[in-house]
């Protein structure tokens, strides 16, 4: 039994040598958001559509996504210098806002690899739109939709 | 043979069968007392604070002889500098200490040297900063220091090694530990990369290796078997 363990802790020692990281990042901090709307049939649940926008602006640049876009789905970058995000949807005649907090974590994933920040908590402070849900509170390159907007 | 038949000894259907049980003398099993006291440094963490720079630690190790086992405790300071990818850093400082017990496997061995396989309970007390520059395509440059100022950490060891006497009442050993179960509380703004004591958290289980020098001092007089 004794000799068992000691074998054992020798092979778990020397798996140990193995045991390199990867660098295997899935942080991001873009926002994933669904346009939704409500079905005319009570009984089904919300379809997703496509949005023709003008353009997207978000607070702390100048940059404009999603100019003159058709879709359903669109990506948004929350500003990794605050704790919150503004952005503002042109899209037909209308105008509507939508600003999101968030907390920020850091982690090294090896000094090799580097640091990273991985967006948390992701919540929504005001909008103008009818309906805002929040999907998935965590931002990341795997998460399909974090919110969902219903027009 | 000495046979003591017990009270609840008593003849079967068979009357030549007579049951009884052996009392073993009391010489043959260790007494538990406090025999000796053990004092001693990790030369590693000295030689590794000497040549590495980015390490810098020292750890002191003592263990009372209570026969069968051993009572185990460490502490320690340590302090990490990593230089992280896209020019950042990290650092961070601290001390630390352990308990747990040895259970020798020489049972005989007139000199009590040791093979021991055994475990701990390790506590840390820390800080650490990082600092590094994040690049954002619309945002631009941004740099960012974050700090976890009183961090904290608990975990578990189990160990195995050896001590020697080498001679009078001077010893050499080795322990190699497996750590796990790291549990770190702190900020949440940074999740905590290095323990001291414990090592690289991420990885779940991390392994440690001591190379002490120890210094004997016997509370009492031996009887060697």
């Amino acid at each position: 039994m004794v000799r068992l363990l000691f074998i054992g802790l020798l092979v778990l020692l020397f798996s140990a040598c193995l045991d390199d990281p990867d660098c295997v990042v899935t942080s991001t901090n873009y926002v994933r958001i669904t346009m939704k709307t409500t079905s005319k049939d009570p009984t089904k649940p919300d379809t997703t559509i496509a949005v023709a926008f003008w353009g997207i602006t978000a607070s702390g640049t100048d940059s404009i996504f999603h100019k003159t876009d058709t879709v359903s789905m669109v990506r948004l970058p929350v500003n990794p210098g605050s704790m919150e995000t503004k952005f503002r949807f042109f899209y037909g005649a209308n105008t509507d806002s939508l600003i999101l907090g968030y907390t920020k974590k850091t982690e090294i994933i090896s000094p090799q690899c580097g640091a990273f920040l991985y967006y948390q908590n992701l919540r929504v402070i005001s909008t103008s739109f009818e309906k805002v849900t929040v999907i998935n509170p965590q931002l990341a390159t795997s998460v399909t939709s974090n919110i969902e907007i219903k027009l | 043979m000495i046979g003591i038949v017990s009270g609840q000894d008593q003849e079967e259907n068979d009357e030549d069968t007579i049951r009884v049980t052996v009392k073993k003398p009391d010489s043959l099993r260790e007494k538990i007392y406090p025999r000796a006291f053990r004092l001693g440094t990790d030369v590693l963490a000295l030689i590794l604070s000497r040549t590495s720079p980015k390490y810098k630690g020292w750890e002191v190790n003592a263990d009372v002889d209570f026969g069968p086992f051993y009572l185990a405790a460490e502490y320690g300071g340590s302090s990490r500098d990593e230089t992280v990818a896209s020019g950042g850093s990290y650092h961070n400082q601290g001390t630390y200490w352990r308990a747990g017990v040895d259970i020798n496997l020489l049972k005989k061995d007139p000199d009590r040297n040791m093979f021991f396989i055994g475990f701990r309970y390790g506590q840390a007390s820390f800080n650490e900063t990082l600092n590094f520059v994040s690049t954002d395509p619309y945002f631009g440059n941004l740099s960012y220091q974050i700090s976890n100022p009183a961090a904290s950490a608990g975990w578990g060891e189990l160990t195995t090694g050896l001590r020697v006497k080498v001679f009078s009442e001077f010893w050499m050993g080795y322990t190699a530990r497996m750590k796990f179960a790291a549990s770190v509380s702190g900020d949440e703004n940074l999740g905590t990369y290095d323990v001291p004591g414990f090592g690289v958290v991420g990885q779940g289980i991390t392994w440690g290796f001591n190379y002490q020098l120890m210094w004997r001092i016997r509370f009492a007089k031996l009887k060697k078997p």
